[in-house]
């Protein structure tokens, strides 16, 4: 229940201010803050009751939804989704503050567009019935069509319709991909249902693994994005309002991400195995070419979009290596990521607020202008750049180290062993990005804030306002937080993590033995033991 | 063969015999009304309607089994047909709400209209009882010649006069291979009855002149669906038509054709031969499908008048809904899958007329007499002046490109999930997933410019606050919305109301 | 006695010169009269059948060509009526002057 309670807030957020009075947006913005820190204290209480040792779906509530194809109102929550709802919950507050100054007109549809964008996301992440998780999916759709395209500037139409385009081209192969699981599922079980806790307890044979993880890679790819598909989210993020590149960045990337990890690894583990070493590659390839296509941008949000194709780089590379340290920092690192670049975002529409521009060569020596806001930018470069002590380097070390250590010890004896060195080569090649990443990076600040005030436009900006302040104080917080003591986060994301790796070995092994046919029972294929697995597990990863 | 007409003959057709009767009401309460005591058509005629679902509705829950041989075995009564009913009565009151408004700015002259709108629901709901092609013919050419006049009801202007007559040459040319088929499959089989013809069916397969009857047949099927390449009438019909006619017509009219469609193929042609044979018609309509979808959603992308944008989005859609019918057909003999893959082109018709007609009612609504706003640069900045049409347009749009919470999500989920049954249907599949991902582009071209553009004061007139219009409008979101997040009951509607097994 | 598939070659024959007549004259008049053609070659080739049938099969073919021939009546009545709107705002009859709207 605590979880329909989580994601109802929103929606009656949505509802109370859709019904505030007409033309009064700072009623709407008020309401909005108000509501969406309410909604973050409702779902501290996951954070309070989650049991620190389960590895399992808590919260689980499963309410039949539509019988006649067996589908369920089935939602949940376990260590690596537990982060993510926090950080959307955390994230809204924030935005809704950012938009005080880039939002002007329509206010109340702004914030009834965000809630509606919140109830989506909060639902993907906790959803574990495929059929609901397409349809939050979808539902995160419109929303922010809207935002880019209504509260954008520039060819904002342009862009708000490559975002949708792009995201349909992948969600409806995923969607024939779920109907297919359900048909043949059904055929061979007898049981027809979307319940991804029972889909998972089975695999299907190789070649279908293949198809089908191809149609959910596709979906999450274009969502991350990968390169090199990445091409809507310059744009999307340009056109965008601040509030909306926040939340963009932030959360909605992330749900790519989860994707792979909740559904399209566990479910499809020997096609994902088979693809690893492509898909790390193209992984390294977005790190490295993301942080040299940010290096080259004149215009800063475009920069700092190019950054998350470079660092949602480091977290499919973590998640690839499939042992316990790289995927726990790939996940840690998807909220490094929504932290510091969500607050990149704000800097920079702070800046665009006062000058509205991104370029960077209209800056120069703004710091001297706004030096507390010089401090709270730096903060969220140098967390962004993997700055030791703050949160984005727990992350990305983990990830290189999980990505090093891969034994593949699951993958021998069927991958050529130039694989075996190839996730070292990944590994070394990732770290390169570190560098460029901490190279762009300063580049960037250097660009706006160092220097002397060559344009005499920056000789009257006003430095950060209370109101900004406090936008970034509690991105701030958590970013020395995480940085400097990750173990409450670490500890509660691990032993789902090791759960999953467990059952990914236990399933691939159960998919080397399945070769053609309906899909089959983990448990018939394969009789390992617990135990062995775990042990099997604990020799994969650290 | 029965040849005796019953008393209770009479009490099983009531919904059709009601309508009739109500229409020849209307065009007698038009003709005795004059100007000093005017009689309200539109209100009488929607009033009809709604009893008229009353009685179809308990009809439905009466005919568990359907009850055949009646009026000499012209006639049947089951639980397809009454779904059917529901669906065309439902859009005619639609429709004759929104005329109401319409025909007044417009100018239009009220007198036959409304029983006219009447007498084309009395048809095609003639045409989905019939058990004989006397019968079906009969409802088919009520309802073709009353929509004849409906589209060129405009008096007065061009395109009405001009849609109507393509419409109307065209239409009489598929009515004429509809009976030279018919005439055929009578010679071979020496019978007009569908009964007796399905039980011949399966001996025949091998006469061409059965062949070429039934091939005849459902060309004529394919023009009243508006099937590529038979298509060529809807985008200048549809122009033409007065808007509200025009939704009545993708709503109605086309799920009268597939109601055919369907009995025909589900009964009639059903015998494995006829259907597989080298020159059974599956292979024919796999093609069409994938060219109906594709065809229809290319030139929907091109076109700057709403109503043709609707007109070729209407043509994809029957596209995908021809899948669920060869899913239907085509799926191996068993009763689930011939009941699977029937109730999702149920279940897909009855959210697509409610959406359908929804979207013409908006541009019914938002439309005036000096300012028509049919083009699509004319809805720009309509959010701002209009935000309850713009929002119920953009819930329209969503259905109708299937992207959910709407019913349209469901609907093409549960078509495509009937037909990626039959593993030779994949491929056709995947050529609809491209349309639909091309149909998003055009979907959403309304509302990039309802809300993305800034409004153009000069065409910013209020629409005619027509209680009536704004009624059907907020029950057609309701129902989508309804629909799409609670789609158990209607589902369960529909897979109740399939025809029986072959 | 003529033998029926006599009958059906003179039917087919109407057909196809109805439906000829249908695409390639400009006239809507006639082609309007060619949709009559189509449709009375439907109403011999039923004929036709019945008599080949005979007895009550025989009957139902005729009954059903005397409904064809109500049918092409009223179809007439509703082409002619919409032949007279087209022309009161084209002034003309010819089909190919009948192209306000895309094609």
């Amino acid at each position: 229940m605590t979880l329909v309670a989580i994601l109802a807030m929103p929606l009656v957020g949505a509802l109370i201010v859709a019904l505030l009075p007409r033309d009064d947006g700072k009623q709407a913005r008020n309401m909005g803050v108000v509501w969406s820190i309410a909604t973050f204290l409702v779902s501290l209480s996951v954070l309070f009751n989650f049991d620190v040792n389960d590895s399992a779906m808590q919260f689980e509530l499963s309410v039949p939804w539509i019988t006649a194809f067996g589908i369920n109102f089935h939602v949940g929550l376990d260590g690596i989704s537990l982060w993510l709802v926090l950080l959307t919950t955390f994230l809204m507050p924030v935005v809704i503050l950012s938009s005080y100054r880039s939002v002007s007109h329509k206010v109340k549809e702004f914030i009834v567009a965000l809630f509606i964008l919140q109830v989506g996301m909060l639902g993907a992440f906790v959803a574990l019935d495929l059929f609901l998780f397409y349809v939050f999916w979808e539902v995160m759709l419109v929303p922010m069509y809207l935002i880019i395209g209504i509260w954008g500037h520039g060819r904002k139409a342009y862009a708000a319709l490559k975002f949708v385009l792009y995201t349909m081209v992948g969600s409806l192969p995923m969607l024939v991909g779920i109907i297919y699981m359900y048909l043949t599922h059904g055929a061979a079980t007898g049981n027809y249902t979307f319940d991804y806790t029972v889909l998972t307890q089975s695999v299907w044979n190789q070649s279908a693994q293949l198809w089908l993880f191809a149609a959910f890679a596709l979906a999450f790819a274009i969502k991350v994005p990968m390169v090199p598909l990445h091409t809507w989210l310059p744009d999307a993020h340009t056109q965008a309002p601040t509030p909306g590149s926040v939340i963009l960045a932030g959360v909605l990337l992330k749900l790519g991400t989860y994707g792979f990890i909740r559904f399209a690894i566990p479910l499809f583990p020997w096609a994902a195995a088979s693809y690893a070493p492509y898909l790390s590659g193209l992984a390294v390839v977005g790190i490295i070419y993301g942080a040299m296509v940010a290096y080259v941008q004149d215009d800063a949000k475009k920069l700092v979009a190019y950054s998350s194709v470079s660092h949602l780089g480091f977290v499919m590379l973590g998640m690839l290596a499939m042992n316990v340290t790289g995927l726990t920092g790939s996940i840690y690192q998807m909220l490094n990521h929504g932290l510091s670049t969500g607050g990149l975002f704000l800097a920079i529409g702070a800046l665009y607020d006062r000058r509205h521009t991104h370029l960077l060569d209209q800056f120069g020596g703004v710091w001297k202008r706004m030096p507390v806001f010089g401090a709270l930018f730096m903060l969220c470069l140098l967390s962004s750049a993997g700055l030791p002590g703050l949160n984005g380097f727990v992350g990305e070390f983990m990830i290189l180290v999980g990505t090093f250590t891969h034994q593949r010890d699951y993958v021998a004896g069927r991958v050529p062993s130039v694989w075996i060195y190839h996730s070292r080569a990944m590994a070394g090649a990732a770290a390169t990005g570190v560098v460029l990443g901490a190279v762009y990076l300063l580049h960037l600040f250097q660009k706006l804030m160092f220097g002397p005030i060559i344009n005499a436009k920056n000789a009257t900006l006003r430095d950060a306002s209370a109101r900004e302040i406090w936008a970034f104080i509690p991105l701030v917080v958590f970013m020395f937080w995480m940085g400097l003591y990750p173990k409450p986060f670490l500890e509660r994301i691990e032993p789902s993590v090791k759960t999953m790796i467990v059952q990914h070995q236990q399933k691939f092994a159960a998919s080397l033995r399945h070769v053609d046919g309906p899909p089959k029972r983990v448990r018939e294929l394969v009789g390992l033991s617990t135990s062995a697995s775990q042990r099997l597990a604990m020799g994969g990863g650290r | 063969m029965n040849a005796v007409i019953r008393a209770t003959d009479f009490v099983h057709t009531l919904p059709i015999l009601f309508v009739v009767g109500w229409a020849c009401l209307v065009l007698l309460a038009a003709a005795l009304s004059s100007d000093e005591r005017r009689v309200d058509l539109g209100p009488l005629s929607a009033l009809g309607l709604a009893i008229g679902i009353c009685i179809a509705a308990w009809s439905w829950s009466e005919h568990a089994q359907p009850a055949t041989g009646l009026f000499a075995s012209m006639v049947v009564v089951d639980r397809f047909a009454i779904f059917f009913d529901v669906i065309f009565m439902t859009a005619a009151l639609f429709t004759s709400l929104l005329s109401r408004g319409y025909l007044r700015e417009h100018g239009f002259s009220e007198s036959g209209f409304y029983g006219v709108v009447l007498l084309a629901c009395a048809g095609m709901m003639m045409m989905v009882h019939a058990a004989d092609f006397v019968a079906l013919v009969l409802g088919l050419e009520t309802m073709s010649l009353a929509i004849y006049c409906l589209v060129a009801s405009w008096v007065g202007q061009r395109r009405s006069a001009e849609g109507a007559i393509k419409y109307f040459v065209m239409g009489a040319v598929a009515s004429a291979f509809l009976l030279y088929g018919i005439a055929l499959v009578y010679g071979v089989t020496g019978s007009t009855n569908l009964a007796v013809i399905t039980r011949k069916a399966w001996t025949l397969s091998s006469e061409p002149l059965f062949i070429i009857g039934m091939l005849f047949i459902m060309a004529a099927l394919a023009f009243k669906v508006a099937l590529v390449p038979f298509h060529m009438w809807t985008p200048d019909a549809y122009e033409g038509a007065p808007t509200p006619i025009t939704g009545f017509m993708a709503a109605a009219v086309k799920a009268a054709g597939f109601a055919i469609l369907l009995r025909a193929i589900g009964t009639v042609f059903s015998a494995e031969s006829v259907v597989f044979g080298s020159a059974g018609w599956a292979n024919v309509f796999v093609i069409l499908s994938a060219l109906t979808m594709s065809v229809g959603n290319l030139f929907a992308l091109r076109q700057g008048n709403i109503k043709r944008m609707l007109a070729y989005s209407s043509i994809s859609h029957a596209g995908y809904i021809l899948l669920g019918v060869i899913a239907m057909a085509t799926v191996p003999d068993s009763a689930r899958a011939n009941a699977t893959a029937q109730g999702p082109v149920l279940f897909y018709l009855m959210q697509y007329a409610i959406t359908t007609i929804g979207a013409f009612g908006i541009v019914t609504w938002i439309g005036r007499r000096d300012a028509q706003r049919l083009m699509l640069d004319s809805w720009s900045g309509l959010a701002s002046t209009h935000p309850w049409a713009a929002l119920a347009m953009t819930v329209f749009m969503l259905s109708l490109a299937g992207i959910p919470p709407t019913a349209g999500f469901f609907a093409k989920l549960y078509l495509f999930s009937a037909a990626l049954q039959q593993p030779g249907l994949l491929w056709v599949v995947i050529i609809a997933i491209f349309n639909s991902v091309i149909s998003v582009y055009y979907y959403l071209r309304p509302v990039v410019m309802m809300y993305f553009q800034s409004a153009d004061s000069s065409e910013a007139g209020e629409p005619s606050h027509s209680p009536a219009t704004v009624f059907v409008l907020a029950l057609a979101v309701l129902l989508i919305l309804a629909i799409g997040l609670m789609p158990s009951s209607p589902l369960a509607w529909a897979d109740a109301s399939v025809l029986a097994g072959r | 006695m003529i033998p029926t598939g006599d009958v059906l070659i003179v039917a087919l024959t109407m057909f196809a010169l109805g439906l000829l007549g249908v695409i390639i004259r400009r006239n809507i008049l006639i082609v309007l009269m060619s949709i009559e053609l189509m449709l009375n070659s439907v109403n011999l080739t039923l004929v036709g059948f019945a008599r080949a049938h005979g007895g009550s099969v025989g009957t139902a073919g005729h009954g059903f060509s005397f409904l064809i021939v109500a049918l092409a009546a009223a179809e007439a009545a509703v082409g002619l009526a919409i032949v007279v709107a087209v022309f009161r705002s084209y002034r003309t009859v010819n089909v190919n002057n009948v192209n306000l709207m895309k094609r």
